[in-house]
């Protein structure tokens, strides 16, 4: 194993000179991600403590309820943690050019199979702790935990990720082995439909006690009953939970036998994974590196002369980056089944408003549900434009030559992606939003007043992520996920929450409560009148924005040299 | 692939030639390692590369197309990263590095970051990096790609000067004059299949046709019953 620590050697000097690199970036860019990045988790440490002070005042019922709490956010933090390692695995091990470059050394199977391993959970252990530490540190300053409390969790914590990652990559490796790389996008259809079909299930499930019209200490018991499935003593997340929760109760010879459960099961599933991977590496990476070549001739022509059709209005150059952008979209199934799973989820969860007791006496609930629907449909979409718009420019990079001498100005490949976000995010956007205000039969009004927020919030999220994207180009990275990680990706982001809160602050809460006041009559012609400005405002904000954005866009895109 | 059978000497340098979608790459993927054979054996220096896939490895060395470095690493650093894999010594190691740098004349930038190398600049650090362990076999894919006209030349030095001292070069290259310049048989592949092997002077038999082997090859493969 002396070649798994000379790679590990060279892995740790890459990260120095990154460190080291960052002291030539932007001093204002580095604080910017810093404070942001603190600003998020003192967030977090904030609505945990505030929620765990909530539980201390259920008299009797608080140790009960932290272990729920406890129980449910490791229990979702493995389940993710499961999912991304498996990602990140398939990455770095079949989709990686390091790997064919180590693959051609002589380094062991065993050995590389190790270092993706770690690497793995590198990547993923960060975000454990990132999320992980507020919930700790919030438990302990409420409830007054040993010394030795913290610097335990820690290392149950950095013992505990191995679990995800170690199935994470055991799945990945089956994945690639058993699933027909010709299949792949049938695959990941079916794996979104399951995934919805869960989502559905998990709320027909959580309405069945959600619906009560009061909420007392006797529903606790009834509740927690419906979260047993957190309980359940199989599950490597409650044996973290259980660690944590004695280590907080100064049991310390407890929480050190759930530490040796947890480490037990991490050295039982790598060595599986590791087996696994020793009898199964070679078909697999073979496999992963056979062409699948897929003829679209025929589909190729529909698509395009469907696009043309159906923007008539807009330049032929336009059309045409439209098109390209959209084709390379459909044909990448890890893009558009994101996209599937998350705006999915967002609309079983409308179609099921029904079940919540919106109408149940509290005030003005069917008013706060509409807005929390369009503010979480703006968010989920910002995450989109965010991941999937503002990388375009960046990756045109290496491929510049062909746009770069297109007889067409660069004006219009920006217009291409604007109007491909656009019209992309409307048609989405514009359906949970119209398909929430049916469900809560709203009036005409508030239903084209919603609209009309959506069709500016879509246009702004859009501007931005392009704008941005070409302000803060990163023209020689093909990864996109590493493009959005950067400093324009995190501006981006934190642009578009602003965005969404100025929309949601100056047209559609005012708007909410004006209506409040019309409530009880007809919708006379003040009502209107109001609505009328209330719309005018929206589009003159969405439009400011994405004239604002696509300008400083445009002027950097302009000048920018391949 | 289909029913390729191959064996180059030491001390020799066979160019592997062919069409695009030939099969080049696959054949190159299977004598380093990266792909394995559906049926059939890659043996190197006596090795077999699927059952003594370390040691194959340490008496090769192979030069891809496309050179892969660690961006946050530096020329001297990846150099010596590759020294540690095939365990070489601490001191010698540090003699043969200073003696590549010298070599390919990567002084001038060895201490800077690979993310700020030019496509030639990195194809000469790969190329230090081939040699620094004295391989038995190397093999090596588009070489002259990307490298201005003097490291061209000095490539093909170096690769000659490897031959003599008793190493095997496999070339893949679409640079005829190169492999008409340095190599002492070649070799041509159409389709998966092995369609011309021998001599320059053997091929142009095979193919009745005199002078250029940019003439010869285009005899084979475009007449594939040649």
């Amino acid at each position: 194993m002396s070649d798994l620590a000379t790679i590990l050697r060279a892995r740790r000097r890459v990260l120095a000179n990154a460190v080291m690199a960052l002291r030539h970036e932007s001093r204002l860019k580095t604080a910017f991600i810093a404070v942001f990045a603190l600003a998020f988790w003192a967030a977090l440490f904030e609505a945990f403590r505030e929620g765990f002070l909530f539980i201390s005042q259920v008299q009797g019922f608080e140790t009960f309820l932290i272990a729920i709490v406890f129980a449910l956010f490791f229990l979702s933090l493995l389940v993710m943690l499961v999912f991304s390692n498996a990602v990140l695995f398939y990455s770095s091990l079949y989709n990686s050019r390091e790997t064919n470059f180590l693959l051609t050394l002589p380094i062991s199977e065993e050995s590389l199979f190790a270092y993706k391993l770690i690497e793995t959970l590198m990547y993923s252990s960060w975000a454990f702790l990132y999320l992980g530490v507020p919930i700790i540190l919030a438990y302990g300053y409420t409830s007054g935990v040993p010394w030795y409390f913290y610097p335990a969790a820690l290392v149950m914590f950095v013992v505990f990720v191995a679990i995800p990652a170690s199935i994470g990559s055991l799945l990945a490796i089956l994945f690639v082995n058993f699933v027909p790389r010709s299949r792949l996008r049938v695959f990941l259809a079916v794996l979104a439909a399951a995934f919805l079909l869960t989502v559905l299930a998990a709320i027909k499930y959580a309405s069945a006690f959600s619906a009560s019209p009061s909420f007392a200490i006797s529903d606790i018991s009834r509740i927690t009953g419906k979260l047993a499935f957190s309980q359940n003593p199989w599950l490597p997340s409650l044996w973290l939970s259980k660690a944590i929760l004695s280590l907080g109760h100064s049991r310390p010879s407890r929480a050190l036998f759930y530490l040796l459960v947890i480490l037990s099961n991490s050295i039982f599933f790598a060595s599986i994974a590791a087996a696994t991977s020793r009898r199964l590496f070679w078909r697999s990476f073979s496999k992963s590196h056979s062409s699948a070549a897929r003829y679209l001739r025929s589909r190729h022509k529909v698509l395009s002369r469907a696009i043309h059709r159906l923007f008539f209005f807009l330049p032929r150059e336009i059309r045409i980056f439209l098109t390209k952008d959209l084709k390379t979209f459909l044909r990448d199934p890890s893009q558009w089944s994101q996209v599937l799973i998350f705006f999915g989820v967002l609309a079983i969860y409308i179609a099921n408003i029904r079940s919540l007791p919106y109408n149940l006496g509290m005030k003005h609930a069917r008013s706060t549900i509409s807005l929390l629907n369009l503010a979480a449909t703006s968010l989920v979409l910002s995450t989109f434009t965010g991941r999937f718009i503002f990388p375009l420019v960046s990756l045109e990079g290496k491929k510049f030559w062909v746009l770069g001498l297109a007889p067409v100005k660069r004006k219009q490949i920006l217009y291409g992606k604007f109007f491909f976000a656009f019209f992309g995010s409307l048609l989405i956007s514009e359906a949970l939003i119209l398909l929430s205000n049916y469900i809560l039969e709203f009036p005409l009004s508030m239903v084209v007043c919603h609209a009309v927020l959506v069709l500016a919030i879509c246009a702004g999220l859009s501007a931005i992520s392009v704008g941005l994207g070409a302000r803060y180009p990163n023209l020689k990275e093909d990864n996109a996920a590493k493009i959005v990680a950067g400093f324009g990706g995190t501006l981006n982001l934190i642009v578009s929450m602003l965005y969404i809160a100025v929309m949601m602050v100056t047209v559609a809460l005012p708007y909410h409560t004006t209506l409040a006041q019309f409530a009880a009559g007809a919708p006379g012609q003040q009502h209107y009148k109001i609505l009328g400005a209330y719309l005018a405002l929206s589009l003159a904000l969405g439009t400011l924005t994405s004239v604002f954005f696509l300008s400083i866009g445009w002027a950097k895109f302009e000048r920018l040299e391949f | 692939m289909r029913r390729l059978a191959l064996e180059i000497k030491p001390g020799e340098i066979f160019a592997f030639l062919g069409p695009n979608g030939a099969g080049k790459t696959t054949t190159i993927k299977m004598i380093v390692g990266l792909l394995r054979p559906s049926g059939g054996s890659v043996a190197v220096c006596g090795y077999n590369m699927a059952t003594q896939a370390i040691s194959a490895k340490e008496t090769l060395s192979y030069v891809p197309d496309q050179p892969y470095l660690y961006e946050k690493l530096t020329a001297r650093e990846f150099l010596h990263f590759i020294a540690d894999i095939y365990n070489i010594e601490r001191d010698i190691g540090d003699v043969k590095v200073a003696r590549m740098i010298e070599l390919f004349e990567l002084g001038e930038f060895a201490d800077q970051l690979a993310e700020n190398y030019s496509h030639g600049m990195k194809q000469r650090v790969v190329m230090a990096a081939a040699l620094l362990h004295d391989p038995s076999v190397i093999v090596i894919d588009e070489p002259m790609v990307g490298l201005d006209p003097r490291s061209a030349k000095l490539l093909k030095n170096i690769l000659t000067g490897k031959a003599r001292e008793g190493a095997c070069v496999f070339m893949s290259t679409h640079t005829l004059s190169v492999a008409e310049d340095i190599a002492d048989r070649v070799g041509i592949i159409d389709r998966g299949d092995l369609v011309a092997l021998g001599t320059i002077g053997e091929l142009r038999r095979q193919a009745r046709v005199g002078g250029r082997l940019e003439d010869v090859f285009l005899a084979i493969t475009e007449n594939p019953g040649v």
